[in-house]
C-alpha cells in the first residue's frame, strides 16, 4: 500500500485532516473522484462543441443552395458569407469536430472519467498511485481543450486539414488558411493532450498493478479494470509516437526542415529550399498512434459494457477468461495493423498484404466478445436501466460497425471504399456511436457513485431511444452514399451529376442528426439538474458486486473508505448464484468454506495460491503463462 | 421534413423545366459585352468551355469557393483590368494595383494561377460567358455537372419557413413530453412504485425496434441498393466487386443473426419479479466453437482478399501504355506520350508558367533561368523599398476605416515585425536554389539522359482524356503541392497522388463510354476521376472526364491532339473550342 493511502487512512480517523478549501476541493483537487468529475464535465462541454459543429456542416450538406442568415450573425461574414458556410471553414469544422470527438470526448472524456473513478474504487485503493500527477493530467487536458477551442475563433480559422492532419496540406500555411496559426494551435493542443494522456496512463497502470486490496488478484478484477489497464498500456506505448510525429511536423512548419516534404510547387512558386522528405512517413507515425487510438476509445467502452450487462442481466459475464484474452489479443494486434489506413497511399503492396492479414484477424477476438455478450444476456433476468439500454445499444453498434470493418480491412475492397462515406459510416458506428454509448451507459450507471443521486429514469429512456434511432438514421444510409463513390469531406455533392440523387438522403440524415442533438438536450438537462435535485440514491442502487458500492456514496471521502479497505474474497460476477437467496454476492462476502475458490474456474484448480498484497507482480506473470497455455482456446 | 422534400422536388422540377426551356431557346441574355466584341452564342459557348476547364474548380458564379463569386464581376472591374488579372495577377499586384492587392488580401492571400497564354478572343469569350450567365443567360444551359458554376441563387425562403414550423413543433413536443415525465414521476412517488412497468415497455420497444429496423434495412437495400455503383467498367473491378459480394454475404448473415439474438434475448429474458437468472459463467467448448467459426470465415476472406489484391497490384502488363496524370490544387492535367511512345522526364524545379508540368525540355529550362534571375532582382528591389513602403503605409492609415484599415495595419505590422522581410528573403533564397538546381541538371553527367527530348512531342490535355478499350493502361500519377487521391469509382481504382512519390494504377477498361451509356440508358453518363483525399477548400470540386473509346476512335482523337512543345501552325478555331484550347499552350487551369 502506498504512503498516500496509509496517510489518508489515518486521516479519516482524525477529522481535522479534512479541512479542504474551495480551491483544493473543487479546482486543484487530488481526489480521483473529483478529477473524474472534472474530466467528465470538460468532456461533456467539448462534446457539445463537437456536436454543434457537426450540425453546422450537416446543414451545409443538406441544403447547399440555401442560406441560413443566422449563421452569418453567429459566425461573421468571413466564415458564413450570406448565411452559407465558407468551404474553408467547412473543412475547419470537419477537422475540429473529428479532433474533439476522438481525443477530447472519447479518449479523455471516457477513459479519463471512468479510469479515474473506477480504478481506485474497484481495485480497492484509497486513491491513484500519484494523486498529484493525476491532477496534472487533468490540467494538461484542460489547457489542451482551451487551446483547441480558442483556435476555432482566430482570424485565419482553425486547422482544416482533417483530423489526421496529413502534411503537406497541414505543413504549408499557403496550402490553405487553416494551416497557419490554426494548425500551430492544433499542434500545441495535441502536445498538451499527449502529456495529459501519458500522466494519466502511467498512473492507471501503476495503480492497477500495485495498489489492489487484499484478495484482489488480477483474475478477480472486474472487466472494466482489465479494459482500462490495457487502454492505458496502449496509450503509453503509442502516444509518444504521435508526440514525435507532431514535433517533426512543428520543425517542418517552423524551422525549415523537410521530414515530410518533398517536391513542392505551390501558389506559383517552389515552396521549399530543402526537399527529399516523405509525406507518407507522417502517415506511418500518425497511424501508429491512430490505430491503437481506436482501441483506446473502444476498449473502455467495452469494459463498461461488460460490467453493466452482467449487473443488469443478473448473470455472471459469460467467459470471463475469454473476455480478458480478447482484450489482450485486441490490444496486441492493434499495434500491427496501422497500415490498413494506408493501403492506397502508394505504400508497397506487399506491406498491404501483411496489414490486411493482421487486420482481419482482429475480427476474431471482437467476435468472441460479441458472442459472449449475447451469451450473458441469454436466460438472464434483464433489468432495463438506462445504463443497460445504452450497453445493449453499444453491442448493436459494435456489430453493425464492426462488420463493415471486414470490408475496409480487405485491401482489395478498400481501393473502392477508401475515403468515401462508407468509411465515415463505419467508424462513426463502431467507435463513435459505440464508444459514446459506452460513455453514456457508464454515466447513467455510475452517476450515483459520482453524485450520490440517480438521474431521472424516464428522461433516460427517452434519451436512449431517440439517440439510438437517430444514430442509425444518420449513419446507416451513409454506407450507401459511400458505395456510390462519394468521397468524404466534400463541401457539397455537386462535382458529378449522379451524386445529385443523394440530396434527399442528405436532408434525411441532417434531420436525424438534429433530432439526435435535441435528444442530447434531454441528457444535459437530466445530468445537470440531477446533480442538485436528483433522487437520493441508495448505497448500492443496482445491487452490484463490485467494491465501489461498498464505499459510502453519500459523503465524498478523500480516501474512499472511512475505515479499513475491504478485503476481497471472490470474483465480481457472482450474480444469481444457486444456493443463495440474494441474486448477488458482493466481492467482500467471505467464502463460506463450501465453495470452490474462484467458482468460475471450476475446470481448473485455483490458479493462484492465497492472494496477498505483496506478491502481485509474480501473480500476474503466473497468470499470463497460465492463460497463454490455456488448452481449450 | 416531408414538406422540405416535396418542396425540393418542386424546385427541382421547376429548374429542370427552366433549363429545358433555355435549352430550346438558347438565346443570349445580354445585348453587349464589355469586351466590345459582338455577342453571339458560339462565343458564349466557347467561354463556357473555358470556364469549366480553367475557372470552375475555384470559382462559382453565386457563391465564394476558393476564389470570390464571379457573378457581375464585369460590373465591378474594367475589361482591361480583368484581362491583366487573369493573365498574370502576380505582376499586376507587383505593379502596385490597389484593386489587385485588395482582392489578394481578401481571399486569404491565395495566389491565383496565371493564365499567360490565353489569347484576346479567348478572354473575351470567357468574360462574355460570365456576363451572360450573371444575367441568367441562355447559354447557362446545363446539366447538373455545371451546377457549381450556375448554382441557383441562394434561396432564403425555404429554410426560414421550415425552420419556424419545425422549431414550434419541437418546442411543443418537448414541453408535452416534459410534463408527462413530471406527472409520471410524481404519481410514482406517491404510489411508491413505477406507474409504467418500464422493464416490459423497454423490452417491447427492443422487439419493435428490431422488427422495424430489419424492415428499414431491407427497404434501404431495395431503394438505395439501386443507386449504388453500376457494374465496374474494368477487368479488375469485376473481381473486386465479386470480393465485395462474398464479404457482404458472410457479414450479412452474421449481422442478421447477431442483431436478431441481441434484441430477441433482450425481449425474451426481460426481468420479471421473482425470476432468477441462470448462473452460467463459461463453457470452453462453446468458446472454442465461436472462436473457430469466425476464424475459418475470415481465412476464406483473407485468402480471397490476398488473391484479388495481388491481381490488382501485380499486373504483368503494367507500363505497356502510360498516361501521366498530374494532380494539383485544384484539378488534373494529363500528359500522353507523343509518337515516340515515351513520356518525357520531368522535375518540379522546372515548373513555370510556360511549363506547368515541369517537363524536361532543354530550351525551356534554359529560358527559365533568366526569368528567375529577373524575379530575384524584382524581389531585391521590393526588399529595399520596405522602409519607404512602411512610411507610406503609416501616412495613409489615418483616413481608413473598418476592414481596409485592418488590412492596412496588418501590413504595417508585417513589415515592422520583420515577417515581410524574412518572407522576401526566403523567396529569394528559394529562387537561387532553384536556379542552381536547374543549372546542375543542365550541366551534370546525367544531363543528356534527363533532357533526352522524349518530352518534346508529349501531348498535354485538360478536362477530358480518352483511353482505348480492352487495352491495359497505366496511369502514372504525379503531384506538385499536397496529397490528392485519384479516385475513379467506375473503374474501382484509387491511389493517392503524393508530391515526391510517383504512384500508379494499372487497369483494363472493358466497356466504352458509349456502350455504358446505352447499357445504363443514361445519355449523360460519363466516367470520372475525382479527388478523394482532403486537399484544400475546393477538394470537392476536382474532376477529370475519362472517355473510353474504341481503338479506332481513340486513335482519331489522339491524332487530333497537338504536341505541347512543338511549334506548329494554328489549329482551326472550331476545334479549339470543342476540345481544349490549351493543347497548344501548356497552361493548366
Amino acid at each position: 500500500m502506498s504512503q498516500t493511502a496509509t496517510h489518508n487512512a489515518q486521516g479519516h480517523d482524525d477529522h481535522g485532516h479534512h479541512k479542504e478549501n474551495f480551491i483544493t476541493k473543487y479546482v486543484f483537487s487530488q481526489d480521483h473522484k473529483m478529477i473524474s468529475k472534472q474530466f467528465l464535465i470538460t468532456g461533456i462541454i467539448m462534446g457539445c462543441f463537437g456536436m454543434i459543429m457537426s450540425i453546422l456542416f450537416r446543414l451545409q450538406l443538406a441544403w447547399p443552395d440555401s442560406s441560413f442568415p443566422i449563421l452569418e450573425t453567429l459566425l461573421g461574414s468571413k466564415w458564413a458569407p450570406g448565411g452559407k458556410l465558407d468551404s474553408s471553414f467547412y473543412m475547419g469544422l470537419v477537422t475540429i469536430h473529428g479532433t474533439i470527438m476522438v481525443f477530447f470526448v472519447l479518449t479523455a472524456g471516457l477513459s479519463g472519467t471512468f479510469s479515474n473513478l473506477l480504478i481506485p474504487l474497484q481495485v480497492g485503493a484509497r486513491d491513484m498511485a500519484s494523486p498529484f500527477m493525476n491532477m496534472l493530467s487533468y490540467w494538461f487536458f484542460f489547457a489542451s481543450s482551451v487551446v483547441l477551442t480558442a483556435s476555432v475563433f482566430i482570424e485565419s480559422g482553425p486547422a482544416a486539414a482533417g483530423w489526421t492532419v496529413y502534411p503537406p496540406l497541414s505543413a504549408l500555411p499557403k496550402a490553405m488558411p487553416g494551416s497557419g496559426l490554426g494548425m500551430t494551435m492544433w499542434l500545441i493542443s495535441m502536445v498538451l493532450f499527449i502529456g495529459s494522456a501519458l500522466l494519466g496512463g502511467i498512473n492507471y497502470i501503476t495503480t492497477v498493478l500495485n495498489m489492489r486490496t487484499k484478495g484482489m488478484s488480477m483474475n478477480r478484477m472486474p472487466l472494466t479494470i482489465w479494459a482500462f489497464f490495457f487502454t492505458a498500456i496502449l496509450g503509453l506505448l503509442s502516444f509518444p509516437v504521435l508526440l514525435g510525429g507532431s514535433l517533426l511536423l512543428v520543425f517542418d512548419r517552423s524551422f525549415g526542415t523537410s521530414f515530410y516534404l518533398s517536391d513542392i510547387f505551390l501558389n506559383g512558386e517552389g515552396a521549399l529550399a530543402n526537399s527529399g522528405g516523405s509525406p507518407i512517413l507522417f502517415q506511418h507515425l500518425f497511424w501508429f498512434l491512430g490505430h491503437p487510438e481506436v482501441y483506446i476509445i473502444i476498449l473502455p467502452a467495452l469494459g463498461i459494457t461488460s460490467e453493466i450487462i452482467a449487473v443488469n442481466a443478473r448473470k455472471p459475464i459469460f467467459g470471463y477468461t475469454a473476455m480478458v484474452i480478447s482484450i489482450i489479443g485486441i490490444a496486441f494486434l492493434s499495434f500491427i495493423v496501422w497500415g490498413h489506413h494506408m493501403f492506397i497511399t502508394g505504400m508497397n503492396p506487399l506491406l498491404g498484404l501483411v496489414f490486411m492479414v493482421f487486420t482481419l484477424i482482429i475480427a476474431v477476438p471482437s467476435a468472441v466478445k460479441t458472442f459472449n455478450y449475447l451469451a450473458t444476456l441469454w436466460r438472464g433476468n434483464i433489468q432495463f436501466t438506462p445504463g443497460m439500454l445504452f450497453a445493449i445499444g453499444l453491442v448493436s453498434f459494435f456489430i453493425s460497425g464492426g462488420l463493415t470493418g471486414i470490408f475496409l480491412g480487405n485491401a482489395a475492397i478498400d481501393i473502392q471504399l477508401h475515403d468515401t462515406y462508407f468509411v465515415v459510416a463505419h467508424f462513426h458506428l463502431v467507435m463513435g456511436c459505440a464508444a459514446i454509448f459506452g460513455m453514456m451507459a457508464g454515466i447513467y450507471h455510475w452517476y450515483p457513485r459520482l453524485y450520490g443521486r440517480t438521474m431521472n429514469k424516464t428522461l433516460g429512456y427517452m434519451h436512449f431511444w431517440l439517440t439510438f434511432v437517430s444514430a442509425y438514421m444518420v449513419f446507416f444510409p451513409m454506407h450507401f452514399i459511400g458505395l456510390a463513390g462519394v468521397p468524404r469531406r466534400y463541401y457539397q455533392f455537386s462535382v458529378l451529376p449522379e451524386f445529385g440523387v443523394w440530396d434527399d438522403v442528405n436532408v434525411l440524415i441532417t434531420m436525424a442528426a438534429i433530432l439526435g442533438a435535441a435528444a442530447q438536450l434531454l441528457f444535459l438537462y437530466n445530468f445537470f439538474s440531477s446533480i442538485f435535485f436528483g433522487k437520493k440514491s441508495e448505497q448500492n442502487p443496482w445491487k452490484s458486486n463490485t467494491l465501489e458500492w461498498t464505499a459510502p456514496i453519500e459523503e465524498r471521502l478523500h480516501g474512499n473508505w472511512p475505515g479499513a479497505i475491504p478485503t476481497v474474497h471472490r470474483w465480481p460476477y457472482d450474480y444469481s448464484k444457486p444456493g443463495y437467496e440474494d441474486d448477488f454476492i458482493p466481492q467482500t462476502v467471505p467464502d463460506d468454506g463450501n465453495e470452490e475458490e474462484l467458482a468460475h474456474q471450476h475446470t481448473t484448480a485455483p490458479i493462484i495460491p492465497e492472494s496477498t498484497d505483496k506478491s502481485e507482480v509474480v501473480h500476474f506473470s503466473a497468470l499470463l503463462s497460465k492463460w497463454f497455455g490455456f488448452k481449450n482456446l | 421534413m416531408h414538406k422540405t422534400l416535396s418542396g425540393k422536388l418542386k424546385k427541382l422540377l421547376f429548374f429542370t423545366s427552366a433549363f429545358l426551356l433555355f435549352n430550346l431557346v438558347n438565346a443570349a441574355a445580354i445585348k453587349e459585352s464589355i469586351s466590345g466584341k459582338a455577342v453571339d452564342d458560339a462565343t458564349i459557348a466557347a467561354g463556357k468551355t473555358l470556364f469549366e476547364g480553367k475557372c470552375q474548380s475555384c470559382h462559382a458564379l453565386n457563391n465564394k469557393l476558393v476564389g470570390p463569386a464571379l457573378k457581375d464581376v464585369h460590373k465591378r472591374r474594367s475589361y482591361e483590368w480583368l484581362t491583366k488579372w487573369i493573365r498574370n495577377n502576380e505582376s499586376l499586384r507587383k505593379s502596385g494595383d490597389k484593386d489587385a492587392i485588395d482582392v489578394f488580401e481578401k481571399n486569404n492571400k491565395l495566389v491565383m494561377t496565371s493564365f499567360t497564354d490565353l489569347k484576346d478572343d479567348e478572354l473575351a469569350s470567357l468574360i462574355m460567358y460570365i456576363e451572360d450567365a450573371s444575367a441568367g443567360g441562355g447559354a447557362a444551359v446545363g446539366s447538373a455537372a455545371t451546377a457549381t458554376a450556375e448554382s441557383t441563387p441562394l434561396d432564403q425562403n425555404v429554410v426560414s419557413k421550415v425552420n419556424w414550423v419545425l422549431i414550434l413543433l419541437f418546442v411543443l413536443v418537448a414541453i408535452i413530453l416534459f410534463m408527462i415525465v413530471k406527472i409520471l414521476d410524481q404519481v410514482s412517488l406517491i404510489r411508491g412504485k413505477d406507474v409504467i412497468k418500464w422493464n416490459s415497455v423497454n423490452a417491447i420497444i427492443c422487439l419493435v425496434f428490431m422488427i422495424v429496423g430489419f424492415i428499414a434495412c431491407a427497404w434501404e437495400f431495395y431503394v438505395h441498393g439501386k443507386l449504388v455503383l453500376p457494374e465496374a467498367a474494368t477487368e479488375h473491378g469485376r473481381k473486386l466487386d465479386q470480393m465485395f459480394d462474398i464479404t457482404l454475404f458472410f457479414t450479412g448473415i452474421v449481422f442478421v443473426i447477431t442483431e436478431f439474438l441481441l434484441f430477441w434475448f433482450a425481449y425474451k429474458y426481460r426481468g420479471r419479479k421473482g425470476n432468477k437468472a441462470f448462473y452460467y459463467s463459461h463453457n470452453n467448448k462453446i468458446e472454442a466453437i465461436w472462436t473457430l467459426i469466425p476464424a475459418i470465415v475470415l481465412t476464406v476472406l483473407v485468402i480471397g482478399g490476398l488473391k484479388t489484391w495481388n491481381g490488382i497490384t501485380n499486373n504483368p502488363e503494367r507500363d505497356k501504355f502510360n498516361v501521366e496524370i498530374f494532380g494539383y490544387q485544384f484539378g488534373w492535367t494529363a500528359r500522353y506520350p507523343g509518337d515516340d511512345g515515351k513520356l518525357g522526364k520531368s522535375n518540379w524545379n522546372l515548373i513555370s508558367n510556360d511549363n506547368l508540368l515541369g517537363v524536361a525540355i532543354k530550351d525551356r529550362a534554359e529560358q527559365l533561368i533568366p526569368v528567375l534571375e529577373q524575379d530575384i532582382k524584382d524581389l531585391e528591389l521590393l526588399k529595399k523599398g520596405l522602409p519607404h513602403k512602411l512610411d507610406e503605409l503609416k501616412t495613409t492609415l489615418g483616413g481608413l476605416v473598418d476592414e481596409e484599415r485592418k488590412i492596412h495595419s496588418d501590413k504595417i505590422a508585417e513589415i515592422e515585425d520583420g515577417t515581410a522581410l524574412s518572407d522576401l528573403e526566403k523567396t529569394i533564397t528559394n529562387r537561387k536554389i532553384q536556379i542552381n538546381r536547374i543549372k546542375v541538371s543542365l550541366e551534370n553527367e546525367n544531363a543528356k539522359a534527363f533532357y533526352d527530348n522524349t518530352g518534346l512531342d508529349d501531348i498535354i490535355v485538360n478536362n477530358e482524356i480518352h483511353i482505348p478499350v480492352n487495352k491495359t493502361v497505366t496511369f502514372k500519377f504525379r503531384g506538385r503541392d499536397v496529397i490528392h487521391s485519384a479516385y475513379i469509382p467506375m473503374f474501382r481504382s484509387q491511389i493517392n497522388v503524393v508530391p515526391g512519390l510517383n504512384t500508379e494504377v494499372v487497369f483494363k477498361a472493358i466497356e466504352t463510354t458509349k456502350d455504358k451509356k446505352e447499357k445504363l440508358k443514361k445519355p449523360d453518363f460519363e466516367y470520372w476521376l475525382i479527388c478523394a483525399k482532403i486537399c484544400g477548400a475546393a477538394h470537392f470540386n476536382m474532376k477529370l472526364k475519362i472517355v473510353v473509346d474504341t481503338e479506332a476512335d481513340y486513335n482519331k482523337w489522339i491524332k487530333s491532339q497537338a504536341g505541347a512543345f512543338t511549334k506548329q501552325t494554328e489549329a482551326p478555331a472550331d476545334k479549339e473550342i470543342q476540345k481544349d484550347s490549351t493543347q497548344k499552350s501548356v497552361v493548366i487551369n
